[in-house]
């Protein structure tokens, strides 16, 4: 209990709550009654009784708020404490800030001066393939007519070693410029971005046809067995890509033999894309908010047909010398000529694969040596659904 | 003295001048073919600025056949100082180049030229060059 013992007195603390209030409602003010001598009697106790309760209370007032002072003091300390603090981290935040800013901007300025090098190696690599064509085929030009005008003129003149000598002059330089065709047409299919449209792949193929007589009868025999259907990309591109085929498949045969090329489209179901996250890879997160879009968007392991993308395949087979399974990857690479008894520049495979790459397709061989070639370019189908014509059952073999 | 219409013929790379010279030996042309190796000299010589003063020795050719990579000047500032010079305006300039660019070809079509050939290699590729000449911008009725 906070009463304390009243000095003087000796009386015990009136039985009551320390609450100065609670006197209040105790002890009826004496004015309050009509019973004049009687009530002051009794008035000096009541009062004394009041005072002490009084007193109680101013005491328990005072302590208390001493402690609320010094309750209110730690707090403000700690507060203090605390603003510091903050100050002290929001100085720390704004350096590191400043310090991400100036990063940021080192990084832009580092982008920027990295582009600009690349544009200016670009240029560079431009001007030196405008400097191959115009300046380095000039001296080709000179030994290959020279050449051939000292053929022309001194068959009789000359001897038969030395006109042979002349005509390895010839070709070499016809080689040579061949080489260098290639290799700016290699270059040019790098650098180029041709935003893909519906070629006719069947009017392009004819045309080649129509327009190489080495493509022709007596020469060779090429046959188109289905129709060719509109396909995804470029006629430039595609141009070199089906010369190229066309071109290696009548030139590798066994000597003497005229080359036949068969050339018919299929369609092909592949899944509709490599990227998209598989079922396995996939978390609950991902699931539900797959679910939420559209349900039918769930990847499952065997794709419906609904998941895939029809593309279009177009075979080139031959009945040539073949190409043995270990070299099926080599081929493709730049310079790899397998056998050196046929005429090439190691560019044309090459060149087929990243025209076709580059008109987001695949290229494929199966061969056998002794058993042909059978060659394939893999092609997006301009409307996203096979050609009508394409869709045919069975290729007669 | 040759009496047939002289040609300037304007080329920096020499093997390509003595190729002109066979393919017109070949085509038993007689015309007197002068050089200038680069552009300023074309002009000079076709404005008759020294040394190229004497008209007996340097005559105003009845065909140009310009080269467009060229030191100094390039093909396409002669061809257009050509166009300009009122003597000049019906002055056959054939475009003699290797480039095959569209862009090339509509310029020189834009800038006045006459004709344009593109340079290839091979004994029939000249041969083809200089019958085309030939007929085309040096038989007698250029000279009537």
């Amino acid at each position: 209990m906070g009463a304390k013992p009243t000095p003087g007195t000796g009386n015990p603390p009136p039985d009551k709550s320390s609450l100065g209030l609670a006197v209040t409602e105790r002890a009826p003010l004496p004015m309050a009654t009509a019973e004049g001598a009687a009530i002051g009697a009794n008035e000096t106790p009541q009062i004394y009784e009041t005072m002490l309760a009084m007193n109680e209370a101013l005491m328990v007032g005072s302590v208390r708020q001493h402690e609320l002072a010094e309750a209110a003091n730690l707090w403000n300390a700690r507060l203090q404490a605390e603003i510091i603090e903050r100050t002290q981290a929001e100085a720390a935040l704004l350096a590191a800030r400043t310090e991400l800013a100036q990063a940021n901007a080192e990084l832009e300025q580092k982008v920027l001066d990295r582009t600009a090098k690349l544009q200016e190696t670009v240029a560079e690599l431009e001007h030196f393939s405008y400097t191959i064509t115009h300046d380095m085929r000039a001296p080709l030009r000179a030994m290959y007519t020279l050449g051939g005008v000292l053929l022309a003129e001194c068959s009789e003149c000359l001897h038969p070693t030395r006109l042979e000598y002349i005509r390895q002059i010839v070709d070499s330089a016809d080689r040579m410029d061949k080489l260098i065709t290639d290799a700016l047409q290699y270059s040019g299919v790098v650098r180029e971005h041709n935003e893909p449209e519906p070629v006719d792949a069947d009017a392009l193929l004819r045309g080649i046809l129509e327009s190489y007589p080495e493509f022709q009868l007596p020469h060779a025999n090429i046959h188109i067995d289905t129709r060719l259907p509109v396909v995804l990309g470029n006629a430039a591109g595609l141009t070199q890509c089906f010369s190229n085929l066309l071109a290696n498949a009548v030139k590798f045969v066994r000597p003497g033999q005229t080359p036949e090329v068969r050339v018919w489209a299929e369609s092909v179901q592949t899944p509709k894309s490599r990227d998209q996250p598989q079922p396995t890879e996939e978390g609950p997160v991902g699931h539900a908010t797959r679910n939420t879009q559209h349900e039918s968007a769930l990847p499952t392991l065997n794709p419906q047909p609904s998941t895939l993308n029809p593309l279009v395949r177009i075979w080139f087979e031959d009945k040539g010398i073949g190409i043995e399974k270990q070299y099926h990857d080599k081929i493709w690479q730049m310079f790899q000529q397998l056998n050196k008894a046929y005429e090439g520049t190691g560019i044309g495979l090459a060149l087929v694969r990243k025209v076709v790459d580059r008109m987001g397709g695949k290229v494929g061989v199966e061969s056998e040596p002794g058993h042909g070639s059978r060659f394939w370019v893999e092609l997006k189908p301009a409307n996203g659904q096979p050609h009508p014509k394409l869709l045919i059952p069975d290729r007669p073999q | 003295m040759n009496s047939q219409p002289a040609i300037l013929y304007v080329e920096d790379e020499k093997s390509d001048v003595l190729l002109l010279s066979v393919a017109f030996r070949r085509a038993g042309l007689l015309n007197p073919v002068h050089i200038a190796v680069d552009g300023a000299e074309a002009i000079d010589y076709l404005a008759g600025n020294r040394p190229f003063t004497d008209r007996k020795q340097h005559p105003l050719p009845a065909l140009v056949l310009l080269d467009l990579n060229l030191p100094k000047k390039s093909g396409f500032q002669v061809l257009s100082w050509i166009r300009q010079q009122p003597q000049f305006a019906s002055l056959p300039v054939v475009i003699y180049t290797s480039s095959v660019g569209l862009i090339d070809k509509d310029t020189a079509r834009l800038l006045g030229a006459t004709d344009y050939f593109v340079k290839r290699s091979g004994v029939s590729h000249i041969a083809e060059l200089a019958r085309s000449l030939a007929e085309r911008w040096l038989t007698p009725a250029v000279l009537a």
